[in-house]
């Protein structure tokens, strides 16, 4: 955990960016050698709306959002896999801001944002039939990591945390030419960890997958 | 698996690793996507008061009539001229009597006189520091192929400063000789910011900062007895 407390988001894209290079490469060679149990790899572009204290702290929807999902079916209803996602909520403002620390009041350009990292295992149920529009209902477990930042005039102040999170989430593959469309919403919960309290927002997104 | 099903599934591959690679380095780049516009929104004004105060009760104060800097007395840096003074006390005056308070003329204060004695004490104070920030970047690399190069270096400078506005309680004052006393500060407020532009651009800045103080101080105010 002390390692996984000095990852900052570059770090951390690093290794989504490697380990997704890892099995985008590797899932291809699976899915023909083990035809019978398919691979799912997807990006997808996401739409979050915070919510309680990540609300509180930048209230703006996010549309600066990439998802990357790997799921391997265990037969036509069932999957199990792996998920992350990078999120950044950013809003600027000008208001006034009664101290926490002290009586009194501070004023200012405020710039403040949001980068939110979970890093799930799932799995999901499907129905439908395996070529067409399967609707699918999951439940991500794992942590989210979460760096936040204000900027007021020359001086910055920064939070960065791990918490422990639950996402259930609910969604749909459909055939799209030799790809395969997936959208979805998935509510993301982080329990409270320390001085952070609990974070929560909603994912929304679309993209494509290959299988 | 063959050789030839191998390509074929590395090049369905393919389309996605570029994705997700340029996702990523979209991403990367808005890890923190605000910036600031202008000088001005470098500014901050930060305020303090005491809760024991009672600025409702407090009817008179004394404006100390100089701006007084503050400094590191072996600095080589010019001393501060006072082009600001008149923005910075013409200010304070204009907000102090807009809250129902009335100024006393500082000539002919006397403590053991009780109708030229003040209820308040306003002080101003500025300091301003030039900032030295050092920093390297890589140059581009040739075209004709990978290498290493050691950073190149830059530096450039910056003046930031800060003006205290400090208002001293004078009714909860305690005497500690026939010369001095000791007086709490009930309110102070505090303006930073960086110290860039024209002397009419930064007084206008210290203008609006001044009025921004007692704005977000709704506790000061004359109410009567």
């Amino acid at each position: 955990m002390r390692i996984a407390n000095r990852l900052t988001p570059h770090a951390l894209a690093a290794l989504v960016v490697l380990t997704s290079l890892t099995g985008a490469a590797v899932s291809p060679l699976t899915d023909v050698a083990e035809a019978q149990q398919p691979m799912l790899w997807g990006i997808t572009w996401n739409v979050t709306v915070p919510f309680g204290d990540t609300k509180d702290f930048v209230d703006q929807v996010s549309f600066r959002g990439i998802g990357l999902h790997a799921r391997k079916f265990t037969d036509d209803e069932y999957s199990y896999g792996f998920t992350t996602s990078w999120t950044v909520f950013y809003e600027k403002s000008t208001d006034t801001w009664q101290r926490p620390d002290a009586d009194g009041a501070i004023s200012g350009t405020q710039l403040r944002d949001i980068n939110a990292v979970p890093i799930y295992v799932n799995a999901h149920r499907y129905w439908g039939d395996e070529i067409g529009f399967r609707p699918f209902l999951g439940l991500n477990v794992g942590l989210l990591y979460t760096h936040r930042r204000v900027d007021m005039g020359m001086y910055t102040w920064t939070q960065d945390k791990w918490q422990f999170a639950l996402a259930p989430d609910v969604g749909v593959l459909f055939p799209y030419s030799s790809f395969l469309g997936f959208a979805g919403a998935r509510y993301n919960y982080a329990f409270k960890s320390g001085d952070l309290d609990a974070q929560q927002y909603l994912e929304m997104y679309v993209g494509f997958g290959l299988r | 698996m063959s050789k030839w099903s191998r390509t074929v599934a590395l090049r369905k591959a393919l389309p996605l690793l570029l994705t997700i690679s340029l996702g990523l380095l979209v991403v990367l780049t808005a890890c923190h996507p605000g910036s600031i516009d202008s000088i001005e929104q470098a500014d901050i004004v930060v305020t303090n008061y005491d809760t024991d105060a009672q600025f409702g009760a407090l009817h008179t104060y004394v404006l100390d009539n100089d701006v007084h800097e503050i400094r590191d007395p072996d600095s080589s840096e010019p001393e501060y001229d006072g082009r600001y003074n008149t923005t910075i006390l013409g200010e304070i005056k204009t907000n102090m009597d807009a809250l129902g308070y009335v100024q006393i003329d500082s000539n002919g204060v006397d403590r053991e006189d009780s109708t030229t004695w003040p209820n308040m004490w306003v002080r101003s104070l500025l300091v301003s520091t030039t900032n030295v920030v050092l920093y390297s970047y890589y140059p581009g690399y040739p075209g004709w192929g990978w290498g290493w190069y050691y950073p190149s270096y830059g530096t450039f400078t910056y003046r930031s400063g800060s003006v205290f506005v400090d208002m001293f309680d004078l009714t909860r004052a305690v005497i500690v000789n026939p010369d001095s006393l000791i007086a709490p500060i009930a309110w102070n407020g505090i303006l930073n910011g960086v110290v860039e532009g024209s002397t009419a651009q930064i007084n206008q800045r210290i203008d609006n900062s001044i009025n921004q103080m007692f704005q977000q101080s709704p506790y000061l105010g004359y109410q009567g007895n």
